[in-house]
């Protein structure tokens, strides 16, 4: 190579150079000059302190809390106004939610919540459930960046095609929690009758070993020791021939003997559901209210001879389900069908959950229409941006009685632009 | 005495020195326009300033340095535009405006306060709001 070509080799490796020092220099100041500044954190957390001094103040209760009028004008009382400029369509929707539950003290309670006595909500109700959602993990294998890919390289994800529903039989979740954990079992969800998700990104204090991301498989529909998959266990009917199983998991004759003395080598279950699934474990005495009188069981559904925990008693769960089933679905591209999304009773003949009484109709169109909006909102999963800030706060008070309570404090604030990075 | 040969090569390092220097400059440029873009500083302060009266109590008195504006904005536009006519507060929604052009950014603020007065002080290039007390309407 002559002197000449040489140089002209050179100059063009310069000129690349320079080319890359220039986009990169570009790219950088792009992404973080043209990204908003975002204060949405401050101002939700601006706004709970506003609303706990306007509920107490000096760790007393206000008197005037506990009263109709107070509800009534809460955003009044409290100094708020939900009035926004008329830029991106904030003004469509209210861009804030803000919500005040009042709890007895229970030390008992595993998270201390004894009994709501006071209830309050203003603004966007929609928020709350993006917000819910946004603590929710993305699927693993979503996404298509390099940093993703390089990410399954070392942790392989898993085929996600089946959402199993469970119930934990028991009154609290802190009880299940713990014999999940105690039985070195494992659960990807688990919502609180009052619609609190939790998840190994949310888990509570104790038993956090009790739930696993969506990426690990979880050991919460195995057929354990001893069991085998018999002739008559198909997923689409559960136990069939001999002993039929209706389409709302109602045990025949023969299937609730199986409940009770039957010997393991006997019991019917379908082998290998851990892999492809993410288990939801929905806090709700199931089958249990047949041994319990009142309570939650008070207005158990009853079928041959046994009872059921009715669902109606916590709707904000079943808001909360739906959502997340509608989430997962939404991500894994999972059929909203009762061949994908199916009970526990379907895959494990002695199990009921979650139950006769599951609404298994109501809750598949749901989902459905819940899927649907959130595809129309330009992937509020696929893409964080139109997730909204919250913050929810805890505080012990007092009232004039010396009484003691625990008020929770959730504020919300969307207000999202449209590249908030 | 430099040849032909010679002077065709000193051409084309001058040429690459050139294009060099003004890709630079491009790039310098492009770098101070958006760092010094007025609309980072409206929608910067329009969103300072909603926080600052989102977190005010009735008879308090927030005053806001715009030193910074000064520093960052282009000095053509900071020379010919008012500073103290810069922010508008209509109701709970501030609106700052830097520059002659476009509408300026605006952004809300959620406490239901009143914000009696404010004004610029060019001595010490602050602005200075008095929160007067709590409005009387019903928040939206």
């Amino acid at each position: 190579m002559n002197k000449r070509a040489v140089k002209t080799v050179l100059s063009l490796f310069w000129f690349l150079l320079l080319f890359i020092v220039a986009f990169a220099v570009v790219y950088i100041v792009s992404i973080f000059y043209g990204s908003p500044y975002d204060v949405r954190q401050i101002e939700a957390h601006t706004m709970s302190d506003q609303i706990a001094d306007c509920v107490a103040s000096q760790g007393y209760i206000n008197s005037s809390v506990f009263t109709q009028d107070f509800r009534n004008n809460f955003l009044a009382d409290c100094h708020l106004n939900f009035n926004t400029e008329d830029i991106y369509d904030w003004k469509n929707s209210t861009q804030y939610y803000t919500e005040v539950k009042i709890y007895m003290y229970d030390p008992n309670s595993f998270n201390l919540l004894g009994q709501q006595v006071f209830n309050v909500s203003e603004g966007n109700i929609n928020l709350k459930l993006a917000w819910q959602l946004s603590l929710v993990p993305k699927a693993p294998s979503q996404g298509s960046s390099l940093a993703s890919s390089i990410t399954s390289i070392f942790s392989p994800s898993r085929k996600v095609n089946t959402i199993v529903i469970h119930t934990t039989e028991g009154s609290t979740a802190a009880g299940a929690i713990e014999t999940i954990s105690n039985r070195a079992l494992s659960v990807h969800y688990m919502i609180d009758r009052n619609g609190d998700i939790y998840s190994s990104e949310n888990p509570p204090a104790q038993f956090a070993d009790a739930f696993v991301p969506e990426k690990t498989v979880a050991s919460h529909a195995g057929c354990g020791e001893g069991s085998s998959q018999l002739p008559y266990c198909t997923l689409s009917s559960g136990c069939i021939d001999s002993s039929p199983v209706s389409s709302n998991g109602i045990l025949d004759t023969k299937c609730q003997q199986l409940t009770g003395s039957i010997p393991k080598s006997q019991w019917c279950c379908i082998p290998g559901f851990n892999t492809n699934s993410i288990g939801i474990e929905l806090v709700n005495l199931g089958e249990q209210c047949t041994n319990i009188n009142g309570g939650f069981c008070a207005n158990a559904v009853s079928l041959g001879g046994y009872k059921w925990e009715n669902f109606s008693n916590s709707p904000d769960q079943m808001n909360s389900l739906v959502n997340l089933v509608a989430n997962i679905a939404l991500r894994y591209n999972i059929p909203v069908d009762r061949s994908h999304i199916i009970g526990h009773y379907q895959i494990t003949t002695y199990k009921t959950d979650p139950g006769p009484d599951f609404p298994w109709d109501k809750f598949l169109s749901a989902v459905k229409v819940r899927e649907a909006e959130m595809t129309q909102q330009t992937g509020v999963i696929a893409a964080d941006t139109h997730l909204p800030q919250g913050v929810l706060r805890s505080f012990y008070a007092l009232d004039n009685n010396g009484e003691k309570y625990i008020v929770q404090v959730l504020t919300i604030v969307r207000k999202t632009e449209k590249n908030v990075a | 005495m430099m040849g032909k040969r010679g002077t065709v090569m000193l051409m084309e390092d001058i040429i690459v020195i050139i294009i060099n220097v003004v890709f630079v400059f491009i790039l310098i440029t492009f770098v101070i326009s958006r760092v010094s873009n007025a609309s980072v500083y409206e929608e910067k302060y329009a969103k300072e300033i909603a926080l600052a009266l989102d977190a005010a109590k009735p008879g308090m008195m927030i005053e806001l340095s715009m030193s910074e504006v000064g520093k960052g904005l282009d000095t053509v536009i900071y020379g010919k535009y008012n500073l103290d006519k810069s922010v508008l507060i209509n109701g709970n929604i501030v609106t700052v405006k830097f520059t002659g052009r476009g509408t300026g950014y605006s952004y809300s603020f959620f406490n239901d306060v009143n914000v009696t007065n404010y004004y610029f002080d060019k001595a010490d290039k602050e602005y200075v709001f008095f929160i007067g007390g709590y409005n009387e309407q019903k928040g939206g």
